[in-house]
């Protein structure tokens, strides 16, 4: 069984697994654009743009392009704000292991070899790892693993994921999939239009925002974005795989943290595509193998032959709802009460919105969220509720909860603060999410009215009016239940919420990004 | 079948839609019975020299006037086209708005849903009736002038090139559009309303040249609405495309349908097998079989 390993762990900045992918990169790299086992083909597999890879020099007249038949099967095929964003970034972390496993084996390396995970929530591993930020590396020449186009947070090259900028929270969510206002840990069943715009709870956190922080903008200037800041420059930077090699393991470890967090059961999650005919997921391997699956085909790390060496998540808050069964009946039967909340749709319902677009340029934006009195007073009703089933309130002890009560979400008002319509051309364009802030207050001054944040990858392609979104731009969901529970506690929560959108680095009026809607949502009974 | 949330939240909009739809066709078809007489598709009956002509070109005469007497008055006969137009977008249409309609329901607050409904489907309609009226004015210009065999073949060219037209394209990408929709007040209602007129307006630029089909055909009027109801569901699953002129023959529905089918297929069979299994067990028989579906 291979094991994927913490990158920062592996004995040295160059130990054997790191420096074999290296190598098996700079292998890659040395094939055509055509040759389906290259770098850059395999870089387009999730996703291309002519102009950015011509700009950047990763398309020249002399490259030559496969068949069209070629392109429409792999080409631009990642999958994102779905419910496929979590099962296709397995596959395809699988498929490119397989191929770096050939090219390392080719050369002499171990036939075990596995991808490493950066996981930058641990102590002191925030920075980029040390064999990605070097210009040179033990075989002489350029290093391959380094990236000119990768400009970190503040745009100068100084490339490290920014702790306050990221969270886990996206552990604490009680189902995989839900719906638009409310999208669930893994992402919403778009049906058939595969063109989602609304970004699951680990898509949003901390998935997007680790390709904002590590990519950047060079000087921030979002017409110059760093490769991991585009999905159609992503997966050019070597750093993309031990990101999503993370997020692969943060799926695995929510899945094992309590026994409703299962995946979805329904027939068209597991048995996407419908039909041979309809485009599915399928990935180039070694010696033209082809690598077909679906989503039931890897649930299972186990059967996809490699595990990771540690599933904790490090630094996250203690999940709210996670109770251990007493025994494996137990278990059993919350798993399968799991899975029916898992399957109900939510009851979602506005609360409130803000009275029109909120522009974002310069430093700061401040929105005013008007929320219905009758449906404020039932969502604070609710929150009450969650505050006797679960004595002490949202963070207290939770041990006089069953895990019957867990997996059938007993108290399980939540508030969700949607983003709508956010629409851009900079995808760098971070930006930190205050709720409740007394009039005239320094966001900086007060760190417990931080919401959450936002990190608008994808932004420029969901903007473009010709594209998959129609132009409508992305929609961000941040679960606020524990912000807005505390502003209800100490009586804080009126009718008017205020809002305030602070981005990482100042926006350039011209380059301004707009949120079409600011909007409150509870679901709950 | 087990099912997603959005998945249920979908079918929560499409059921009543799809009941609507249904008493619509119902309704329709009883119109067309009134109004050819004989056959309730339609069809041309023994001796329908007359009946041969198109719907735009005898409206006046054909649509049945309140009462149920045949008049040739502008007025009961435009009042019997509104009615009759109305009847055909709800059998026609219906269906295909439930993802609008689920994005005012999902975005607005509860006490304000209902009026969100009728203020989406006023502006929706509204864009119709007016755009359905040119429509009929312009076929019942042609009609004048053109055989009905002719003024159908020219219908059905327009319909092909304008198909494969980016014009259309871009309509059809903007159709999936779905606005912020504010919470409260006047701002709330036109919000609404405007979504509806542009998606009224979105929807008949999508789809405009098939509309007249049903329109200038004489005989087998009904048979052009289900062919032409066909083709604007079977379209309504295509993803939007970079606009650009290109032969656009809708074929996803093939590969959904089949998907749908195996999935019940497999669903059923699940089903008869953990039956089975309950049995076996119960009996004591020791047969162990594969649930399929099950993730491995």
């Amino acid at each position: 069984m291979a094991v994927r390993r913490n990158v920062y762990e592996l004995g040295s900045t160059w130990a054997d697994d790191i420096l074999w992918y290296a190598r098996g990169v700079a292998a890659m790299k040395a094939r055509a654009l055509d040759d389906p086992t290259s770098w850059r083909f395999y870089g387009a597999i999730h996703g291309i743009d002519a102009q950015l890879w011509t700009r950047y020099g990763f398309l020249g007249p002399n490259d030559r392009q496969p068949s069209r038949t070629v392109v429409q099967t792999y080409w631009n095929q990642c999958q994102h704000a779905s419910w496929f964003f979590l099962p296709w970034h397995r596959g395809y972390l699988v498929a490119f292991e397989r191929v770096v496993r050939a090219a390392v084996v080719s050369l002499g390396g171990p036939s075990d070899w596995s991808l490493p995970y950066w996981n930058y929530f641990k102590t002191g591993q925030n920075a980029l790892p040390p064999a990605f930020a070097s210009q040179t590396w033990p075989d002489g020449g350029t290093n391959p693993l380094f990236v000119a186009q990768r400009y970190g947070p503040n745009g100068n090259g100084n490339v490290f994921v920014q702790v306050s900028m990221v969270n886990l929270n996206a552990m604490n969510s009680v189902r995989f999939t839900g719906v638009s206002t409310s999208p669930g840990f893994g992402g919403v069943d778009t049906g058939f239009s595969h063109s989602g715009r609304t970004h699951g709870a680990l898509e949003t956190q901390p998935h997007d925002w680790v390709h904002g922080l590590v990519g950047g903008a060079r000087n921030n200037d979002p017409n110059q974005p760093g490769l991991m800041s585009d999905p159609d420059t992503a997966g050019l930077d070597p750093i993309f795989w031990l990101h999503h090699a993370n997020i692969d393991r943060l799926w695995e470890s929510w899945n094992r943290s309590a026994a409703s967090h299962t995946n979805p059961t329904a027939s068209k999650w597991l048995n996407w595509p419908p039909s041979a005919a309809q485009r599915g997921f399928v990935l180039p391997l070694p010696a033209n193998g082809t690598y077909r699956y679906m989503p039931k085909d890897v649930l299972s790390l186990a059967s996809l032959g490699y595990e990771y060496d540690d599933l904790t998540p490090t630094g996250a808050p203690a999940p709210r709802d996670v109770v251990v069964p007493a025994t494996a009946a137990a278990a059993g039967a919350a798993s399968s009460r799991g899975a029916a909340v898992a399957n109900e749709e939510p009851r979602v319902e506005l609360v409130g919105a803000s009275d029109g677009s909120v522009p974002l340029s310069g430093s700061e934006a401040q929105a005013t969220v008007r929320l219905d009195p009758g449906m404020r007073r039932r969502m604070a009703d609710g929150l009450a509720t969650a505050r006797r089933v679960t004595p002490g309130g949202p963070s207290g002890d939770a041990s006089g909860r069953t895990a019957g009560d867990e997996a059938a979400g007993a108290g399980a008002e939540r508030v969700l603060l949607n983003l709508e319509n956010v629409r851009g051309t900079a995808d760098a364009a971070a930006f930190q999410v205050y709720v409740g802030l007394p009039a005239g207050a320094d966001p900086a001054e007060h760190p417990e009215n931080l919401a959450g944040s936002i990190a608008p990858f994808g932004l420029r392609k969901a903007s473009l009016e010709t594209g998959d979104h129609g132009g409508q731009g992305l929609n961000f969901v941040i679960d606020i239940t524990d912000l807005v529970d505390r502003l209800d506690l100490d009586e804080h929560l009126g009718d008017r919420l205020d809002v305030r959108l602070v981005p990482l680095n100042p926006i350039a009026a011209k380059d301004e990004l707009t949120v079409g809607l600011i909007s409150v949502y509870r679901e709950g009974d | 079948m087990i099912d997603s949330p959005a998945a249920s939240s979908r079918r929560r909009i499409r059921r009543p839609l799809l009941l609507l739809s249904v008493a619509a066709w119902a309704a329709t078809l009883w119109l067309h019975q009134r109004a050819w007489g004989g056959s309730v598709l339609g069809l041309a009956a023994a001796g329908g020299g007359a009946q041969r002509s198109g719907l735009a070109h005898r409206f006046i005469c054909t649509l049945p006037a309140p009462g149920g007497r045949a008049s040739v008055s502008p007025w009961s006969s435009a009042a019997g086209f509104a009615g009759g137009w109305t009847l055909m977008l709800v059998a026609m249409m219906g269906p295909l708005l439930s993802p609008a309609l689920l994005h005012v329901v999902d975005r607005t607050l509860p006490r304000r849903r209902r009026r969100a409904v009728v203020e989406f489907t006023a502006g929706y309609a509204g864009v119709w009736l007016v755009g359905g009226a040119a429509l009929l004015a312009l076929a019942g210009l042609a009609a004048r002038r053109l055989d009905t065999g002719v003024l159908v073949v020219a219908v059905v060219l327009v319909g092909l090139l304008w198909q494969c037209s980016p014009a259309r394209q871009r309509c059809s990408n903007r159709h999936h559009a779905t606005p912020p929709l504010a919470a409260f007040g006047r701002r709330a209602d036109l919000d609404v309303l405007r979504f509806g007129l542009v998606h009224g307006a979105r929807c008949f630029g999508t789809c405009w040249p098939w509309m007249l089909v049903p329109l200038v055909v004489g005989s087998g009027h009904v048979v052009a609405m289900v062919l032409v109801s066909l083709l604007l569901w079977a379209d309504r699953f295509e993803p939007p495309r970079v606009p650009a002129w290109r032969i656009r023959v809708p074929r996803r529905w093939i590969d959904i349908l089949g998907g749908l089918w195996r999935d019940r297929r497999r669903s059923v069979a699940g089903r008869r097998v953990r039956a089975w299994t309950r049995w076996s067990g119960v009996t004591g028989l020791r047969v162990r079989r594969e649930v399929p579906g099950r993730a491995p």
